[in-house]
């Protein structure tokens, strides 16, 4: 047994992280039940591995790998393109198995989702472990995919639990026992340790988690920032960070990229495509009611470098049609018309409320109202007909020339229901099951 | 180079370079002031960033001249801490520099002023006086509204133009960030002034530096412009800025004859009025909305992160009510800079500026756009 302890108490909080194991491609497997066990990507329409089942991975099959060196490790590899609209629908399933344990759960990202279970043992006259084990075998039970479960007392450590045995594991780290399960872990495996946070522990001597752990409060307050306290506290089994249980409504930032194929130097199509992405990304911002300060545009050249530029807007605006011009002078002095592109891409920074106004005496703050009005009535159209059902000139060129998927449309696009339309779905999941 | 000068003097004259002297920079030669002991016991006190440049010279009691440029902030530090009335500098071959004072000593070194950037004046430069007063209220009443964003440089000073009417010379100073614009025109009289083609922009920190120069007792100035410089010069000091070479914008499209709801409002009360809104304001929200109707002028400020705020202002009776939104930092920097007892507030409805003018003096206007909430 370890000479250190943290926490005296073995559950002080019993905080769950639920983790999807290669989630896309479980998903797919899910729904074509032949594909099981078999070397699956997504990710085709993109040209790159966006997911490889386990099988793949068991091939060398890394995430972000070209699909032609993919296949050139696999012969057989199967590749289908993303389905996000299965995706999603069961990413808010296993949701909501979760939550059938607890209130308590935050949707960190599409397959990832913590829960705090502290005090629900009564309620379900179970231990916190035979919760964790329930929910995982519930959602493989239900959605037919598997997941991985790490519980522990703080999220940073439950997100260790559940990377400690991957795929489909279940790992308990009760207050007890956390320094065991920190002595072999690499520092910078540790969530919200990044290479730079790494490289300073490394300098102080710092190699593994527990080492980190172990250092005396008085050094961690002065040689870290908040972050760097908040998850030394958080390893010491003190739980910091909060299950935040609202959907995610406060952004720093928007992006949005595309990748298309056949990769092209067309700046009429680059432009085009650009502009979706700012269509796209500016949509999202005014679910929000935020508008950006500032806007990034950026091409994506063949050989996967990059080149783009920031500016300012005059004022923050969620609105395309104010900042076509902007993005225009943008794109002409980042595109050259010369070289090859695959992806375009855009963020939009320093968002704020978009609440208040404060026009420009030189402009017409009558014009700017109408295109706020005119983009109300876009997004209502969009809700009822599709996004982007309404949109700039300037991207009209997509709907001529193509989106730039490649490869088969998805199972779920080339099958509809009476009443569905290319741009509104059920919202369910389809078996395919071959018979 | 060894000379003797009044601490208090010195330490005044070295201040003054430290808004001109780089902060941060990779040329070390630029964090410097230059140093010039002549003859007749003058010294000659020079700084530039290469954007603003400045020549004083102060009393001394040269013993052999000579230059040498020094950290400014350094020789600041030392002077401020040292305690005497006289400071004895002396420089030695090595290009190292004692500052002493009774038992005080310090050593520091410096580098040859060969290198440092040249801040002279054309000696053909014309230049025309200008009442110190003038030009001191014309830059406290535009000084405010000028932009503090990089991204706009044009916006980032003060436009100054100068109109040859019948009556004489009238100079003109403008500045907007875009959300404001503050304007004041001034008579010289029948004198002759500047000839400029175009108006010039003087950038932000050189306004500063004006401003500066201009506190320094009363007397009167001289202002020439030369490529792209304008110069000022004042019995010891001379002030070389160079202008932004950029276009401004067309501010006289944002001027409207149109009135408006023309509401007189005492100065003061307005002003404190405004102040109590102002405790509401944060980075987030700072708008008041002003309703006028009847006899009365109705000011809320309403912040969900802070509270509420609520007062009233007895104005003229008005037949039309209306009701608008503004940065109340913006009303209470335009407001701030009237020296009249009674002003005049031109309101307009559908989000057009409203106007801040003194009620008597037609010559200074800040026009203020409000917010859409």
């Amino acid at each position: 047994m370890s000479e250190t302890v943290f926490s005296l108490y073995s559950w002080p909080r019993a905080i769950l992280h639920v983790d999807g194991d290669a989630f896309f491609t479980t998903c797919e497997e899910a729904i074509h039940p032949e594909l099981r066990g078999k070397p699956v990507i997504t990710g085709g329409e993109r040209g790159i591995v966006a997911c490889a089942s386990y099988a793949a991975k068991r091939l060398g099959i890394k995430r972000g790998v070209p699909l032609h060196e993919a296949k050139a490790l696999c012969p057989g590899l199967i590749v289908l393109p993303s389905d996000y609209e299965t995706y999603s629908l069961f990413s808010r399933r296993m949701f909501n198995v979760i939550r059938k344990f607890t209130p308590q759960v935050e949707e960190y990202s599409i397959d990832e989702a913590f829960a705090d279970l502290t005090g629900m043992r009564r309620a379900h006259h179970a231990s916190y472990e035979t919760m964790a084990r329930k929910i995982k075998d519930e959602i493989g039970r239900d959605l037919g995919i598997s997941v991985t479960v790490g519980l522990s007392v703080t999220k940073v450590l439950a997100k260790i639990a559940s990377k400690h045995r991957k795929p489909d594991g279940f790992t308990m780290i009760p207050g007890r026992k956390i320094p065991g399960y920190l002595r072999d872990l690499p520092v910078q495996a540790v969530w919200g340790i990044g290479p730079a946070t790494a490289n300073y522990l490394w300098k102080m001597g710092v190699r593994t988690a527990l080492e980190f752990a172990k250092l005396p409060e008085r050094v961690v307050l002065k040689r870290f920032t908040k972050p760097g306290q908040e998850i030394w506290r958080e390893l010491r089994g003190e739980s910091v960070y909060p299950i935040s249980l609202e959907e995610k409504s406060v952004y720093a930032s928007i992006s949005k990229t595309k990748t298309f194929a056949p990769a092209t130097n067309n700046p009429e199509y680059l432009f085009a495509q650009l502009l979706r992405n700012v269509e796209s990304a500016c949509l999202k911002a005014r679910r929000y009611s935020l508008a950006p300060r500032k806007i990034v545009l950026f091409l994506k050249k063949n050989d996967f470098s990059f080149r783009g530029e920031e500016a300012k807007l005059v004022r923050p605006s969620a609105h395309p049609l104010e900042i076509s011009g902007l993005l225009r002078e943008i794109f002409d002095r980042i595109c050259d018309g010369k070289e090859i592109c695959r992806a375009t891409g855009t963020v939009l920074l320093d968002l704020v409320p978009d609440r208040n106004t404060q026009y420009s005496l030189f402009e017409s703050p009558m014009k700017a109202e109408n295109i706020r009005r005119l983009y109300r009535a876009a997004d209502i159209l969009g809700g009822k007909f599709g996004k982007h059902t309404l949109h700039l000139g300037g991207s009209h060129l997509i709907e001529v020339l193509g989106k730039g998927r490649r490869g088969e449309p998805t199972a779920r696009d080339q099958t509809r229901f009476l009443g569905e339309t290319k741009r509104k779905h059920l919202g369910l999941p389809i078996l395919h099951v071959k018979v | 180079m060894e000379f003797n000068i009044s601490r208090e003097i010195f330490l005044d004259g070295i201040q003054k370079t430290l808004s001109i002297v780089e902060r941060r920079t990779t040329i070390p030669i630029l964090n410097n002031v230059l140093i010039r002991a002549g003859g007749k016991n003058d010294l000659g006190v020079i700084a530039t960033n290469r954007e603003i440049g400045l020549v004083a010279h102060y009393e001394a009691e040269v013993r052999n001249p000579g230059e040498i440029t020094l950290s400014a902030r350094k020789l600041y530090e030392m002077i401020r801490e040292i305690q005497g009335d006289f400071i004895h500098v002396k420089m030695n071959d090595m290009n190292w520099v004692s500052v002493s004072c009774g038992k005080v000593s310090y050593r520091i070194p410096g580098i040859s002023a060969d290198d440092y950037p040249k801040v002279e004046s054309d000696d053909k430069q014309k230049f025309f006086m200008i009442n110190s007063g003038i030009l001191t209220e014309m830059i406290e009443k535009t000084f405010f509204a000028m932009s503090q964003e990089e991204m706009r440089i044009n916006l980032n000073g003060v436009f100054m133009e100068v109109e040859q009417g019948e009556a004489g010379s009238r100079l003109r100073m403008v500045s907007t960030d875009g959300h404001r614009l503050s304007m004041i025109d001034m008579d010289l009289g029948a004198q002759k002034f500047l000839e400029l083609e175009k108006g010039l922009i003087i950038p932000r920190r050189g306004v500063s530096e004006i401003k500066k120069l201009l506190e320094q007792g009363d007397e009167d100035v001289e202002i020439g412009v030369e490529k792209g410089m304008i110069v000022m010069k004042k019995k010891n000091t001379f002030l070389k800025i160079s202008l932004i070479d950029a276009d401004y914008p067309d501010y006289k499209r944002v001027i409207t004859m149109d009135k408006g709801n023309r509401v007189e409002l005492d100065r003061d009360q307005f002003l404190h009025a405004l102040r109590r809104m102002g405790v509401m304001a944060t980075d987030k929200y700072n708008g008041v909305k002003i309703g006028i109707s009847g006899d009365r002028m109705k000011l809320n400020s309403t912040n969900p992160d802070v509270g509420e705020a609520n007062d009233e202002v007895d104005i003229a009776h008005q037949d039309k009510e209306m009701e608008a939104v503004y940065n109340v930092r913006y009303l209470i920097d335009a407001v701030e800079v009237i020296d009249e007892e009674k002003l005049v507030f031109e309101m307009r409805e559908g989000l057009r500026p409203g106007t801040i003018r003194p009620a008597v003096k037609e010559n200074y206007l800040c026009i203020i756009m409000p917010l859409k909430v």
